[in-house]
């Protein structure tokens, strides 16, 4: 009945050792590349439009639940960004630069997502849980200083402002790159250094005061 | 780059798990599909929302400093205040009454020798069975979840109220403290009644019960071919109902072991009257929490009963892998991936299976 404590999380998280449903049920996409099946997919064919969301949905989900942190809304800006994908894919001029566009609606739906849930907490509104956190997602064979510190990490991202722990997070903790990040965050890339450099200070100050 | 926190690689997520099961990724799809073929609102309804939604805040936000009600927003299904979905509660008749909170502050008391069971929990109803006894219902207004008692044949649908059931053998009464409540059943006078605070209503119930079930065994003797073999059903126990609900509420949460509790060892009972889609996730419930044993009857059952199904080939494919991999049954595991390669094995999955029936092969040579 209670909430799984993190390393019962953990094991629920244990990597299946028989393969993750979610890669073995990837369609027979052929390796066509994302602008062939854009440009199906934009004539209304399911089975490209499928696939191109298979293709990406693994990696978008990782990225955009550990930015957003809850499972309940991670999904939400899931199923939003791959319904505006399949409303607006006509729109896409460049099919080629599918996967920047993607991340783009992506990160502007998370955004907006930190945003309304900060709301809510000012107002006292937020009864969800931060049930997607660092900590809660790492592997078993984590050891107990890296769990520690991606409790403390959880805890400092918690209190970044929407457009650092975004940044911050697609550079550290998804190992992005800068020109990616600033692209899909819609910024310069000074902006996306300013941002990063911004949040680690926030970070190191907060670790500071934890292990003080 | 991290300097304060020296033991995190450089790239942290080399230390997550950055798995998604299948019924997320399916959930996921849907969703956007439903999502993007519901029509965009035209400006003016998105301002006049914005605007009803900006005064909505405020009076939430007056009431919540200064009025006695909490109030709470809806998301997603309704949970336990301390976490983790309802599940049926029972106060047996020595203990003291318990109290049942929820996260979006309603709360369920229950009397001693009370039973309740949840039937349906999503962010637009939560419905519950009281199936014996006393209980008392505070339900927090303003979340925009309705909530629904059943009660034998009574329904009691609410929004917001505070009110009281209890159900004995020979009667169900229905009181109401505060707010509103609709109570509805052939037995309500009327068929239905609607009770402001202060009212009750005393629904008898007819002790025909007995009478009607020997009514409809004699009719269904009366009905069945000559010679045909006697089939008893029996109705699914209001646990096994619950069951349904809760374990696929906790696996679409990725909660595999407590969906696994929640199914009590009833996996094989489920997997028959499962969709395709559910077998997957009796199977995925099955496996990730440490059972991969009990994954082979709804893989089977999905081949058997569904092999026309897009999901046969996949079912086929972890089932092979399955048995090859954790149970050690190399034969069956043999015979299961060469189904797998008549159905269509997904491009992703077929090296892998052509690796492993040619291991297989080799295995079983002289």
């Amino acid at each position: 009945m209670a909430e799984p404590s993190s390393s019962r999380a953990r094991r629920i998280a244990t990597p299946d050792s028989v393969g993750a449903l979610a890669r073995r049920r990837a369609p027979f996409d052929g390796g066509h590349s994302d602008a062939a099946l854009v440009v199906r997919a934009r004539e209304g064919d399911r089975w490209a439009q499928e696939a191109l969301f298979r293709r990406h949905m693994t990696s978008l989900a990782g990225l955009v639940t550990h930015i957003v942190g809850n499972v309940a809304d991670a999904d939400d800006v899931l199923q939003d960004t791959f319904a505006d994908v399949l409303r607006d894919l006509v729109r896409l001029r460049e099919p080629e630069a599918f996967r920047g566009w993607l991340h783009r609606i992506a990160m502007n739906r998370a955004r907006k997502a930190l945003r309304r849930r900060r709301l809510l907490r000012f107002l006292g509104l937020d009864g969800s849980v931060d049930d997607a956190t660092l900590a809660l997602a790492a592997t078993p064979a984590t050891s107990p200083e890296v769990l520690t510190e991606l409790t403390m990490l959880d805890e400092a991202l918690r209190r970044l402002p929407a457009d650092e722990r975004i940044a911050w997070m697609l550079r550290h903790v998804h190992g992005e790159a800068l020109e990616d990040v600033a692209s899909w965050l819609g910024c310069s890339l000074a902006t996306t250094k300013r941002r990063i450099t911004a949040a680690q200070a926030r970070i190191d100050a907060h670790v500071a005061g934890r292990t003080r | 780059m991290k300097r304060s926190l020296p033991n995190l690689p450089e790239r942290i997520a080399d230390t997550l798990d950055l798995g998604v099961d299948e019924a997320r990724v399916l959930r996921t799809w849907r969703g956007a599909r439903q999502r993007a073929a519901s029509p965009g609102r035209p400006a003016p309804v998105r301002i006049a929302m914005a605007v009803a939604l900006a005064a909505a805040i405020v009076v939430l936000v007056v009431q919540g400093r200064g009025g006695e009600e909490p109030v709470a927003h809806a998301r997603g299904a309704l949970l336990l205040a301390e976490g983790g979905s309802p599940v049926a509660r029972e106060v047996r008749d020595d203990a003291l009454p318990e109290t049942v909170r929820f996260d979006e502050a309603s709360a369920i008391t229950l009397w001693p020798s009370a039973r309740l069971v949840p039937l349906h929990n999503d962010g637009a109803r939560f419905e519950t069975e009281l199936e014996r006894g006393r209980a008392r219902f505070s339900v927090t207004p303003g979340v925009g979840r309705a909530w629904r008692v059943v009660v034998g044949d009574v329904h009691v649908e609410v929004v917001g109220t505070v009110f009281e059931i209890e159900r004995s053998d020979a009667r169900t009464s229905v009181s109401v403290e505060r707010g509103l409540v609709r109570v509805s059943g052939p037995r309500v006078p009327g068929g239905e009644v609607t009770l402001r605070a202060g009212e009750d209503v005393v629904v008898e119930r007819e002790q025909v019960h007995e009478a009607e079930l020997a009514e409809e065994a004699e009719l269904a003797e009366e009905t069945a071919p000559v010679n045909a073999p006697v089939e008893i059903r029996e109705e699914a126990p209001p646990a096994a109902r619950v069951r349904s609900s809760v374990w696929r509420e906790l696996a679409t949460r990725g909660r595999h072991g407590e969906a696994y509790e929640a199914l009590g060892g009833a996996i094989g009972r489920e997997a028959e009257r499962a969709s395709p889609e559910q077998l997957l996730l009796l199977a995925d419930v099955a496996r990730l929490s440490g059972h991969p044993a009990e994954a082979v009857r709804p893989l089977e059952r999905l081949l058997a009963a569904h092999p026309d199904d897009e999901s046969a080939g996949l079912a086929a494919v972890t089932l092979g892998r399955l048995l090859m991999d954790a149970l050690g049954r190399r034969d069956d595991a043999r015979r299961v991936l060469e189904r797998a390669r008549e159905l269509g094995v997904p491009a992703a999955l077929r090296a892998d299976v052509e690796r492993r029936l040619a291991e297989l092969e080799d295995s079983s040579a002289p």
